[in-house]
């Protein structure tokens, strides 16, 4: 797969190193990008995007790019359904019997009308929030650039459009810890081109675990994407240029935040693409 | 059912919650040992787990 295949058929995954599968990895994955381009076309639009937007946006996004994905993980589940749900007299009547996981998918994949509100509340809370980038941009919007508002329109959207019958909205759950002992950033040498090939990274193998983070990749991926927004009514065509500025700078400020977050302290290694599918690994820092 | 549609699924189903109700079991473990990696460890981390796409 070349780098255009990947923009119109790839997901971007989180920075997570609770993946077992090989990745492009980008802080909270499309979910996160999707965020960074939503707040981005709020400052160059100049007022604010109501949950309508969002929806209709990601709608826009999705049948154009084929997949969105988001996820949260295993505690945040748990905390959702035993400490949320169970608990929410708004909620409980209309549970009936869900014990097993895939009762419990079933059920949130189309809770019945009269417990929707109380269950898309309970996804924006910040503790059943399981992907860090998201709830670090809930709880600590202002380090973030984007408004409490707009993080929840997001997270409400997701299983909103899954509802309706969008399953492009992948919702994945990871499961263990965070016990990553590094960062890696992948680097491929020289331009990237529409047919540049890309080493997609498994965060979790035997045993080990290392955050994952393609930076040079992505910032090429939100070129189109970022245009994409623009020409979906909400912002002037003309303000291609400033939305496509307003999303870079801000993006690389979220990742330091983030990873600074999640993996300070650990060391920080490149791993660079050399001949064939080698990839050379270097110490670089420390995050 | 497409393949990118099958790998979802196989992924959502198998990876939803556990520890809730009947189903306790955890479904999905981790036995990562904790500290910081070396360059050495980063490598055989890669091994034959990276692809080129």
């Amino acid at each position: 797969m070349t780098l255009s295949a990947f923009l119109l058929q790839g997901q971007r995954s989180c920075v997570d190193d609770r993946d077992a599968q090989g990745v492009i990895g980008t802080p909270g994955g499309d979910a996160g990008e999707l965020l960074l381009g939503l707040a981005a076309t709020e400052r160059v639009r100049g007022r604010a995007l109501e949950q309508t937007n969002v929806l209709r946006l990601l709608e826009h996004h999705t049948d154009t790019f084929e997949r969105s994905y988001m996820h949260s993980d295993i505690h945040a589940m748990n905390r959702l359904m035993v400490d949320g749900l169970r608990k929410d007299d708004r909620v409980v009547p209309h549970l009936g019997v869900v014990f097993a996981a895939e009762e419990w998918r079933a059920w949130l994949g189309k809770p019945p009308r009269a417990g929707r509100e109380a269950v898309l509340f309970h996804l924006t809370r910040p503790t059943n929030i399981g992907g860090g980038h998201l709830k670090f941009a809930i709880t600590a919007g202002a380090d973030y650039g984007v408004r409490l508002e707009l993080a929840e329109h997001l997270l409400r959207a997701f299983p909103t459009l899954r509802r309706a019958g969008a399953p492009e909205f992948e919702f994945v759950i990871l499961g263990g810890d965070h016990v990553g002992g590094a960062v890696a950033n992948v680097v491929v040498p020289g331009d990237l081109r529409s047919y540049t090939r890309v080493p997609l990274v498994s965060p979790m193998v035997a045993g080990h675990q290392m955050f994952v983070n393609h930076p040079q990749v992505t910032s090429f991926l939100r070129r189109e994407p970022g245009a994409h927004l623009a020409r979906a009514d909400v912002v002037a065509a003309a303000d291609t240029a400033a939305l496509a500025d307003a999303i870079e700078a801000p993006g690389q400020q979220q990742a330091g935040q983030t990873l600074g977050r999640l993996a300070r302290g650990l060391p920080l290694f490149g791993l660079t693409l050399a001949h064939g599918s080698a990839l050379v690994v270097r110490q670089t820092g420390v995050v | 059912m497409t393949l990118r549609t099958a790998t979802t699924f196989r992924r959502e189903l198998f990876s939803l919650a556990p520890g809730v109700g009947r189903d306790s079991r955890p479904l999905s473990t981790t036995d990562a040992a904790r500290g910081p990696l070396s360059a050495a460890q980063i490598e055989q981390h890669l091994g034959d787990n990276t692809s080129v796409a």
